[in-house]
């Protein structure tokens, strides 16, 4: 009921849940044991890692295996210093800053439009606002680069056909922070749509009834109460646009624009690498961060937000009027944007015979266009096994961090374990380390674990259990705080076990949050780039590396655009397994 | 309810996708990529005279004894390269064509190769059977670290003799010389207006329009810049520098951009460049008159690669007559001394020995890498 749109759902760590005031207090007495048990899994799973990034930050040499080093020092904070370092700083917040406004607005305009207008076409518009989400950042960034590159980009051609000067530069920051908004946006989309369409109508029928205006409803009640979604959607869409490396790598650097992610890899991929001085900028942007998620701490936790009530309740609509269709249209042009343009480009780069086009007419010439690339890719050794790899990986990860998600929501927001507020802790760190620097700390992690996992696929899953484990709580957090604990403690008091009444009671209950977790962190894990690049062996490639490097060090433009086209298609089809899942029994429960 | 608009979006958009994707795949031919055709045809290079009755023997020199190459059929050849994807699956697939065995290629940039190497190899775990880098410090660093083990493949005695080819009695070869030049895009640039000396690069007519990849991202092109400033001076890098080129992280993406006609011109690999040429790319080839920058390929065989038959016959196959030839017929120096010049398609390119080619040795590399990327960077304002 409520949620791929909790994603991200803006919780309070550590606070205690509302409504729990008076009740009695539950597994007091495995307080330590289960929590002590997760939150060693956890640490092993994402502290270790980490931690392997803070030695290397304050070590001499980067602690590979069988050399590492304790001589600690704070000189590779020396390289904040540097004029490149501090240009980076500002374009990563300049990027950040201006994507999230621009996300905000985009996805603000669908939820609202969608949740509570009458704007026509509402159910294509919804689809609209959800559809990035399949399009896989870097692949989305692949193709603007394809459209918008200042002297070969497709869009500047059309404009030159047109006899004017081609004008579209996307390798600059308005070109990056336009492609990471639209790719962000479905985030705010989906928090914000989940706010409005829930929001009960008394306090704005109470607005109306006081003769405030449609609009001043709008100002003073309904954005106010949609904040939270607001705010938590600013703040996931800041942070993952901070620590975005995909997009930035394909569209900034090629302008020359650093941000502090392609100076991280940057730094790695120096000559010798600068491995420990890219780990002293990736706490700088840990630092950040930090920063930004305490701020939102102290933002939402001041007031109450109460707007979900158990009685059904029917959203307010506003009457459009006249503006209907152009915001259809307004609507429609995001579609183009995000979707319809960034696939067509890769569609015709599939295409075309010749990397090469001076103009559109060249497309008429005979044999110009030519679908075989499809085949030959589809049939292709290196896709099949790809393609598999992720499959299965992907499968394995959403499925290992839904039940894990499950196992820490249930301690943090069900039990007074001792160590809950610790655990969730451990749980958000992923979010505060750049993925890209994480990647490394899994390397080393599990090249040094006596468990001969590296080069096997289970360490990708290891890895994405990991890096999403955020995510997945915060997923099954906002369905397990919305879910009644009292029908579980009727069981547990008519004699049940405690584990018994989860599994027959709560976990049925959460089935769609469950299942909406699980459809994310599959999404999440097919989409994945950064991490599974310093993890990636010849027998575990995945989809999204093999496309990256088909291009990035193959320069196969042609073979990357079509597996592009087939990997999307391989996520609508993933997309509907959750569907097909919960529709063996249950979604009438709610 | 929300489980239905998402499948519904999904199903209407795999529909639309699907519909194109099938309309696509229908004319599909079979043909497996340009490089393993032009490798393992007659393209490049006439396939080799190939006798399998005693071991192997190519042209006449043998290869591998019966027992190697019997062993070697049934394993795999799993090899790390540094070296240019697109040349590197042009070898891998002349390999097979001429060997029959089966090779595996993990291709990476220099540095991300080193990274994971040296992880592998601290952890016990390293897979590779042979590794190829292009940067000097880089092999030394693995040689001191174990990654390489002495190996003599049959030609040994005769690779002594040249210098610079041998390396800690065999701990590492040099498996040929890269050869670095530039080139342009023969749709955007013609005529008169094509660069031919390395001065014509700084033209202000390629304001925006030349493409370099970064000093610090490789052996090769730390060569290049070395010879850049021991040549030309300091002045020269300033002047591309103020062209504001395009600056790249690797030589594969800088290739396809000017496939594209997103630069015109850009500074190049050359056997990398010319096997894109060679796939269809329009893109053609400069060797200057004033000096080609040379810098090392360099090959070993790891403690896992001695127990595999398969990486032993591929260290003797690169160095054999017949992988040096194909080596120079896809646009590299040869390493091993005495053999006939080679052309390259239409490019002739100098001899190791000979004054146009300016080689990036590996003292050069210690004494001048970090210096050389410093100044480079400094020339084109590029922070790294």
């Amino acid at each position: 009921m409520r949620a791929p749109t909790d994603l991200g759902a803006p919780t309070t760590p550590g606070s205690p849940t509302p409504s729990s005031g008076g009740r009695k207090q539950r597994s007091g007495r495995g307080g330590w044991r289960s929590s002590g048990v997760m939150l060693l899994v956890m640490g092993f799973l994402i502290l270790v890692p980490a931690g392997f990034v803070l030695l290397a930050a304050f070590s001499e040499t980067v602690p590979r295996p069988g050399s590492i080093s304790l001589d600690l020092t704070v000189g590779n904070f020396a390289v904040l210093g540097e004029p490149g370092v501090t240009r980076a700083t500002l374009n990563s917040l300049l990027i950040a800053t201006l994507s999230t406004v621009l996300a905000l607005a985009i996805g603000g305009f669908l939820a609202f439009t969608t949740a509570r207008t009458n704007i026509p076409f509402k159910g294509l518009v919804y689809l609209f606002g959800l559809m990035p989400l399949f399009l896989p950042s870097y692949v989305g960034a692949l193709a603007w680069s394809i459209l918008g590159s200042p002297a070969a980009g497709l869009l500047n051609i059309g404009l030159r056909d047109l006899g004017l000067t081609g004008f579209v530069d996307i390798y600059s920051i308005p070109g990056v922070v336009m492609v990471m908004a639209v790719f962000y946006a479905p985030y705010a989309f989906l928090l914000i749509h989940s706010s409005m369409s829930l929001m009960n109508p008394d306090l704005e029928d109470a607005s109306a009834v006081h003769g405030g205006s449609q609009w001043r409803t709008l100002r003073t009640v309904t954005f106010p109460l949609a904040m939270p979604a607001i705010v938590g959607s600013a703040l996931l869409i800041f942070t993952h646009v901070l620590e975005n490396f995909p997009v930035a790598q394909v569209l900034a650097s090629p302008g020359q624009i650093d941000t502090l992610p392609t100076f991280i890899y940057r730094l790695m991929n120096a000559s010798p690498s600068r491995g420990n001085e890219a780990s002293s900028v990736a706490i700088l942007l840990v630092v950040f961060i930090l920063v930004i998620t305490w701020t939102q701490r102290v933002l939402l936790s001041r007031r109450a937000y109460t707007t979900v009530s158990g009685k059904g309740v029917k959203a307010r609509k506003v009457d459009l009027g006249h503006l209907r269709w152009p915001l259809f249209v307004v609507a429609t042009g995001y579609f183009l944007i995000a979707i319809a343009l960034p696939i067509l480009a890769l569609f015709l780069t599939a295409m075309r015979t010749s990397p090469y086009m001076s103009s559109f007419r060249d497309l008429t010439a005979p044999g110009a266009l030519d679908a075989s690339s499809f085949g030959t890719v589809a049939r292709s050794d290196v896709f099949l096994t790809a393609a598999g790899n992720s499959v299965v990986v992907a499968l394995l990860s959403a499925a290992g961090g839904t039940v894990l998600a499950f196992l820490v929501a249930y301690i943090v927001y069900r039990t007074r374990a001792r160590a809950r507020g610790l655990l969730e802790g451990v749980s958000m760190v992923p979010l505060a380390i750049p993925a890209i620097v994480l990647g490394i700390g899994l390397l080393w992690t599990w090249l040094v674990m006596p468990i001969p996992l590296y080069g096997t696929l289970w360490v990708m899953v290891i890895a994405f259990l990991a890096v999403q484990m955020p995510q997945g709580l915060r997923g099954i957090a906002a369905s397990i705080q919305s879910t009644d604990k009292d029908l579980e403690d009727s069981a547990v008091l008519h004699g049940a076990h405690r584990a018994r009444a989860i599994t027959a009671i709560t976990v049925p209950l959460m089935k769609v949050g469950l299942t909406s977790t699980f459809l994310i962190l599959l999404m999440l894990s097919m989409r994945e780039l950064t991490v599974p690049l310093f993890l990636y062996t010849n027998d575990t490639r995945i989809l999204s590396i093999a496309i990256f490097d088909q291009f990035e060090n193959g320069g196969a433009l042609q073979q990357a655009a079509a597996m592009s086209l087939i990997y999307c298609l391989i996520m609508f089809v993933l997309s509907c397994l959750p569907r097909l899942l919960g529709s063996r029994g249950g979604l009438n429960n709610h | 309810m929300i489980n239905r608009r998402l499948a519904m979006a999904a199903v209407a958009t795999s529909a639309a996708i699907a519909l194109a994707g099938c309309g696509g795949s229908g004319s599909a031919t079979t043909s497996g990529g340009a490089a393993a055709k032009a490798a393992g045809g007659d393209e490049l290079l006439a396939m080799p005279k190939v006798e399998t009755t005693d071991g192997l023997v190519i042209d006449g020199e043998q290869v591998a004894d019966k027992a190697l190459f019997e062993a070697a059929k049934t394993d795999k050849v799993n090899l790390y390269s540094a070296s240019g994807k697109e040349s590197e699956d042009l070898t891998v697939a002349r390999f097979k064509a001429e060997t029959g065995i089966d090779i595996e290629l993990t291709r990476m940039p220099t540095n991300k190769l080193a990274e994971r190497v040296l992880s592998e190899q601290g952890a016990g775990q390293l897979k590779a059977g042979v590794v190829r880098v292009t940067d000097p410090r880089v092999a030394e660093d693995f040689a001191a670290k174990g990654v390489y083990t002495a190996y003599e493949p049959p030609s040994f005695a005769e690779l002594s003799k040249a210098d610079n080819v041998v390396f800690n009695k065999g701990q590492y070869l040099t498996a040929y010389y890269s050869a670095y030049v530039f080139g342009y895009n023969s749709q955007l640039v013609k005529g008169a207006d094509v660069p031919k000396k390395w001065e014509d690069l700084a033209d202000p007519k390629w304001q925006g329009k030349l493409g370099v990849v970064n000093a610090g991202a490789g052996g090769t092109v730390t060569a290049l810049a070395h010879m850049h400033i021991t040549e030309f001076g300091e002045d020269y890098l300033a002047k591309l520098g103020a062209l504001k080129p395009r600056i790249f992280d690797t030589t594969s993406v800088q290739l396809e951009a000017l496939a594209r006609g997103e630069i015109a011109v850009a500074t190049l690999g050359f056997n990398s460049t010319y096997g894109a040429e060679v796939a269809g790319a329009p893109i053609k080839l400069v060797v200057p008159e004033d000096g080609i920058s040379g810098s090392f390929n360099l090959m070993g065989l790891t403690p896992e690669g001695a127990k595999s038959p398969a990486a032993k016959v591929f260290v003797n196959w690169t160095m054999s007559k017949a992988g040096q030839k194909f080596a120079a017929a896809q646009g590299f120096v040869p390493a091993r001394p005495g053999l006939e010049p080679q052309k390259t398609g239409e490019y002739q390119l100098p001899a190791a020995d000979s004054d146009a080619f300016k080689l990036y040795t590996p003292e050069d590399a210690v004494k001048f890498g970090k210096s050389d990327v410093a100044t480079w960077n400094k020339a084109f304002n590029y922070v790294g």
